[in-house]
């Protein structure tokens, strides 16, 4: 079956939001090649809170720093530049170059590009989120598989510890474990993963719990294959589907809740950008400078939505299959 | 009501300045203007917002946290009224409950005259008795009452006749009127029967018994606060206002929402960012003064890699404090320069800015035996220039001023990791000594004692040194100047201390922050100045 005709198959959705998820995905990847530099601070004062679409006067400066200006022009041995509405003169020894240039989605209240911060907080979220996705994924299915296929107290212990697990309010603990340890994306990644196998886990059990009764499980058993061997080549190819849908939707709340950790200072550290911290460091001033907050915020509502789409997706497509 | 606990109490303001205020220009109390239909009318009511409730009405009870200081003042009388004009001198004092006072010729005793006619609101009389009875409750340690040391030179307070006292002194300061003048006079008719030892825990709105303008009218907790006119108060027929009522809205963006609403009057803090949305209302007012809140970096003395005075130097010198202040405060607020605000009388005008000058930080740096790697990062026997800068979470104000000094450093080689620490436990990393640096914010007595914040610490004293800041010199001045009853000659030695800790920069002086104060037009008579917002409240009316 070629490629193309198995997407042919893929119904609408699926289509749709993993569309959506690999659109984010590229622009997280290849957006920060195209972009400045996020972190940089390019003018505090003339270059703050500037609207969509604005364009200043960008003069770099010796020592490493740049200027915002309305506008600017070079007179003898000085620039003479407007600059927050007043008119002010710099050597021109001191200026290295000057440009205009556009900010396409405003700036912040420090002057920093948001498009180039937006893109680069679509690498940490997306990443992060990818990143705790895997960790969830690889504990889960290794605990599932283990508990349904050996049952009995192995099963009983690791389920009872699930169970507990799953009973401790997750946000509490989060924010616990995030206070207790230094705030960095690589703690972040661990905490979510950590804190997110535990309905893999339920899932992956139940599903081999079903399988491994039926009839091809029971042949490969009484041909001798091993345990390996029937997790692997049997159980879990045929418990995808709801493990691709699971995990779909896991990675909407990963990306959500990584934005709730950070939006509290807990996740991604000054000045990285993150989703979560854009929202916060913009929501002082929301009321005259929207979209601070907004334009994270519906990068982080398309991502959660994309997710569920195409979890939607693999779930229809599996009861094609049936 | 006294500024002189909010020293005591260590602010670090969350998001923008609350608190006492100050001033520099006070607007000369205008008499209620008398425009079209602008004679001050007698009725109506004020709603102005608070961030906090109230937890107790008695003074003595109170820990200084939640949101009760300008309540109490507008319940209970004082004997004096602390005046805004500080930038000149030490504050004077305007009568209250006192019509009048007089040291004796050996400065030890200071008598006051109070009004015959002054009543509690449940009719009694306010007698020096009262006056002695709360001197006794301020002293007594089982009621532990915040600012106890306040009158540790206050030997004795003597009921010389029903309207007449006197506060005899074990010694002559400069500060014994402030000190006297200090903490709200209670009823002892009412109060005096509560055994001491259960004043900590007892219910004083029980047994409520005001004296002031306004009289407690009721409580709903967590919401309302409603203030009604007391009609035995001395100065009718003021309040011109029936009511007054303090709303509980606990975050500063409803706060603002209910103020454009009209749903509140008054906004007693404003951050600077909403300033402009403010100020372009047409039916709202915006007043503007010098608060007495001030920020610094806090560099940890103690540790080696601030020790040395030349680091200290150039970390101010390389961060562009011009542009973080302008950018943060977005011009509501102005640059630092010593541990004196420059808006009180003994701040040294000639005191040197120190500029933005990061060659000179390179040099100095460099001196200091910090050398670039291959990184890029400065290096000294191996180790890099690191360090993290805390500031309080959830205040976007001081985040930004991080990401700001974070940049202005990196250039130097210097690596700064912001992070931000949940409020009570910066507290206590500041206590313990358990930080790099801090950006801290103090808010600043109208008296000027330099002990606590600048003198080495000592181990039998509080200290507000937490940074361990310590030269022998400054210390041997500030004990000279806080005893010295001159002010024109305390400030030579104060201008001189001031030189000194300029010089050693054991923090980064960041910003004065101003206070920002919104009015609906409803409020008239207003004069809204550094000793408070309800500084003239007696004259405020209510305009259709």
């Amino acid at each position: 079956m070629s490629v193309r005709r198995a997407l042919a198959r893929w119904p609408l959705r699926l289509r749709l939001g993993t569309l959506g998820l690999a659109a984010l995905a590229l622009a997280a990847v290849a957006g920060p090649w195209f972009t400045a530099d996020p972190n940089a601070i390019v003018d505090a004062r003339a270059a703050a809170l500037l609207p969509p679409g604005a364009t200043r006067v960008v003069l770099l400066r010796r020592d490493g720093t740049t200027i915002a200006c309305e506008a600017a022009r070079r007179s003898g041995s000085e620039w003479i530049v407007t600059r927050a509405g007043r008119e002010e003169t710099l050597p021109a020894a001191e200026v290295v170059s000057a440009h205009a240039r556009r900010f396409w989605l405003g700036t912040d209240t420090v002057g920093r590009d948001v498009l180039a911060r937006l893109l680069a907080g679509a690498r940490v979220s997306l990443g992060v989120g990818a990143l705790a996705l895997a960790v969830a994924l690889v504990l889960g299915i290794g605990v599932g598989l283990l508990a349904g296929w050996s049952g009995g107290v192995a099963d009983a212990l690791l389920m009872r510890f699930v169970d507990a697990l799953l009973a401790v309010p997750m946000l509490f603990l989060l924010l616990f474990l995030a206070a207790v340890f230094r705030p960095s994306l690589g703690v972040l990644v661990l905490i979510l993963g950590l804190s997110s196998w535990m309905g893999v886990a339920r899932l992956v059990r139940g599903q081999v719990l079903s399988l491994k009764e039926r009839e091809f499980v029971l042949a490969a058993r009484a041909l001798g294959a091993s345990g390996w061997r029937i997790a692997f080549r049997h159980l879990l190819p045929n418990a995808l589907t709801p493990i691709a849908q699971d995990g779909a939707l896991r990675l909407g709340d990963l990306i959500l809740v990584e934005a709730a950790l950070s939006y509290l200072g807990l996740g991604a550290q000054p000045p990285t950008a993150s989703w979560g911290t854009m929202v916060a460091e913009g929501q002082e001033v929301l009321a005259t400078t929207w979209w601070l907050t907004m334009l994270p915020t519906a990068l982080v509502a398309l991502t959660v939505i994309a997710a569920a789409l195409a979890a939607d997706g693999v779930q229809e497509l599996g009861r094609g299959e049936v | 009501m006294s500024a002189q606990r909010s020293r005591l109490v260590a602010v670090l303001v969350l998001a923008v300045p609350l608190g006492l205020a100050a001033c520099q220009q006070r607007t000369p109390a205008a008499p209620p203007a008398a425009g079209p239909g602008g004679a001050p009318r007698q009725g109506g009511q004020i709603v102005a917002a608070t961030l906090a409730d109230v937890s107790t009405l008695n003074e003595y009870q109170s820990s200084g946290e939640a949101g009760e200081a300008e309540v109490i003042d507008l319940l209970f009388p004082s004997l004096m009224v602390e005046q805004p004009d500080y930038q000149l001198h030490p504050p004077s004092f305007a009568p209250r409950l006192a019509t009048s006072w007089a040291f004796s010729a050996d400065n030890r005793d200071l008598t006051f005259h109070l009004r015959p006619d002054a009543r509690w609101s449940d009719g009694e009389p306010i007698t020096a008795e009262d006056v002695r009875f709360t001197f006794q409750v301020q002293k007594d340690p089982r009621v532990g009452s915040l600012g106890m040391e306040i009158k540790d030179f206050i030997r004795d307070v003597e009921v010389v006749d029903p309207h007449t006292v006197c506060f005899h002194f074990t010694r002559v300061y400069p500060y014994q009127l402030m000190d006297a003048n200090d903490g709200h006079i209670v009823p002892e008719h009412a109060w005096g029967k509560i055994p001491r030892d259960r004043w900590r825990t007892a219910d004083f709105e029980e047994v409520l018994v005001t004296g002031g303008p306004f009289r407690l009218a009721s409580h709903t907790p967590q919401q309302t606060i409603v203030l009604q006119r007391d009609p035995t108060y001395w100065n009718a027929p003021k309040p011109y206002l029936d009511r007054l009522v303090f709303r509980v809205i606990p975050d500063m963006a409803s706060q603002l929402a209910q103020l454009f609403a009209g749903d509140v009057d008054l906004v007693p803090s404003v951050a600077p960012q909403e300033a402009d949305r403010v100020a372009a209302d047409p039916s709202l007012r915006l007043i503007e003064y010098p608060s007495r809140l001030w920020g610094l970096v806090a560099w940890n003395n103690r540790r080696p890699l601030f020790a040395d005075r030349r680091v200290r130097r150039a970390l101010t010198l390389g961060i562009n404090r011009k542009a973080l202040v302008d950018t943060v405060f977005r011009g509501h607020a102005k640059l630092a320069t010593g541990p004196i605000l420059s808006s009180m009388w003994a701040f040294d005008r000639s005191l040197p800015q120190l500029p933005y000058d990061q060659p000179q930080a390179a040099a100095l740096l460099a001196e200091a035996g910090w050398r670039r790697n291959a990184d890029g990062v400065l290096e000294r026997d191996g180790k890099r220039f690191a360090f993290d800068l805390l500031y309080p979470a959830a205040n976007t104000l001081r985040r930004e001023m991080a990401i700001l000094i974070q940049a202005d450093l990196a250039r130097l080689g210097i690596r700064v990791r912001p992070v931000q620490v949940e409020f009570t436990s910066l507290i206590s990393r500041s206590e313990t000594g358990e930080f790099d640096a801090i950006l801290w914010a103090w808010e600043e007595a109208t008296k000027i004692d330099l002990t606590s914040t600048w003198s080495t610490p000592s181990p039998t004293q509080g200290s507000n040194n937490f940074i361990g800041y310590s030269n022998p010199e400054v210390d041997r001045l500030i004990a000279v100047a806080r005893e010295e009853p001159d002010y024109t000659r305390a400030k030579v030695l104060l201008d001189r201390i001031q030189e000194l800790i300029v010089a050693d920069q054991p923090v980064t002086f960041l910003y004065e922050a101003n206070r920002l104060v919104a009015v609906s037009r409803h409020l008239g008579g207003a004069d809204i100045n550094a000793a408070g917002v309800f500084f003239n409240v007696d004259d405020w009316y209510w305009k259709p």
